[in-house]
């Protein structure tokens, strides 16, 4: 009971550091400038 | 007359100055606030607003592209270019789930076909002047599609990267709860440990007093070897018992019990007694070994 306690303890303190650190995959995307650009495609390369 | 071609040499300076960067400027520039589209709130994000622009500047598709779009697939009319941050999940990790969110419902069929059957609806690469970033192009039939393709790009890295927050919050939860339950049920194993550790070591002072720990322990292992062996030989002596019982009792019935002597029944009722102690004693193995092992002490 100890040791499972122990144990939990443990990981406790490693989750709350993972989520302490934010790490790339907890956090929403952020863009450069947070500006994203729409062009048009040119059709004449796509056929080619 | 001279200081006059002289204010005209200077403004004719200063409009050069003036002029001459807009005609060095790139011709394909993106129209930066020209064509404002639309601007979304992220949920999470610390900058709450998302711009999208529309540039003129025409963008080719990847040869591969080309080849799928021979085979008569839809071809994209527009590509949203997007710089994602390194310092967030990887983009290309699970766009094939794009198509599952709320933006992606509302495309276009032709869009919906179009990534579901062409490949390269996608394309990544690191980002050589946005350094620490990179660069992510969702092709799409139309505009409008185009921006869905955003915002349904944005909306999927945005529940994944919430999702796998929930995980670890939901699994800290759980640990915190075991923690808790350990620490409430410690009190009362205390006081069970204490009780079994008395007697314990009562049985150890009654059984094995001179040895230590780990000594009774495997004293007690041999003993249970050397029960478990001269089980065995019972249970073989109890078989031929059974077997002779058989034959003795079968003879009984065939002879009928007017022949047979008064010693014979004497022995018949020895036997009988003898076969139900070891009964007993198979009885006894069971109840000492419990339900899993019923024939055998466990050493």
């Amino acid at each position: 009971m100890k040791s499972t306690s122990k144990i939990a303890k443990g990981i406790i303190v490693e989750i709350e550091r993972i989520l302490a650190s934010s790490p790339p995959d907890m956090v929403p995307p952020k863009f450069y400038h947070d500006k994203i650009v729409i062009y048009p495609v040119d059709s004449f390369l796509a056929d080619r | 007359m001279i200081s006059s071609r002289k204010r005209q040499l200077e403004i004719a300076l200063i409009l050069a100055c003036l002029c001459a960067p807009a005609s060095y400027a790139e011709p394909n520039e993106p129209k930066a606030g020209l064509q404002f589209e639309t601007a979304e709130k992220e949920p999470n994000g610390p900058e709450p607003r998302l711009t999208i622009e529309v540039s003129d500047r025409l963008m080719s598709w990847t040869s591969l592209s080309r080849r799928l779009a021979v085979r008569g697939l839809p071809k994209p009319t527009h590509v949203a270019e997007l710089l994602v941050s390194n310092r967030t999940r990887e983009p290309s990790f699970g766009l094939e789930y794009l198509m599952k969110t709320a933006a992606a419902q509302s495309m276009s069929l032709k869009q919906r076909q179009f990534v579901e059957d062409s490949v390269p609806f996608a394309e990544m690469e690191p980002d050589e002047a946005a350094r620490n970033h990179h660069r992510l192009h969702l092709y799409a039939v139309s505009e409008e599609d185009a921006k869905k393709m955003i915002e349904a790009c944005v909306e999927l890295l945005t529940d994944t990267a919430n999702r796998t927050r929930q995980d670890y919050l939901i699994a800290l939860a759980g640990h915190r709860e075991e923690v808790a339950t350990a620490n409430q049920q410690l009190p009362e194993k205390e006081i069970e440990l204490t009780a079994a550790k008395t007697s314990y070591d009562g049985i150890k002072r009654a059984t094995h007093p001179f040895s230590d720990d780990t000594e009774a322990t495997e004293n007690v292992k041999r003993t249970i070897l050397e029960m478990n062996n001269m089980l065995d030989v019972l249970d073989i002596e109890l078989a031929g018992i059974h077997e002779k019982l058989k034959v003795i009792k079968d003879y009984q019935e065939w002879k009928k019990p007017t022949v047979a002597s008064e010693p014979v029944y004497t022995k018949l009722t020895e036997m009988e007694l003898c076969e139900s102690r070891s009964e007993k004693q198979t009885s006894l193995r069971h109840s000492t070994n419990g339900p899993a092992s019923p024939t055998r002490l466990d050493a």
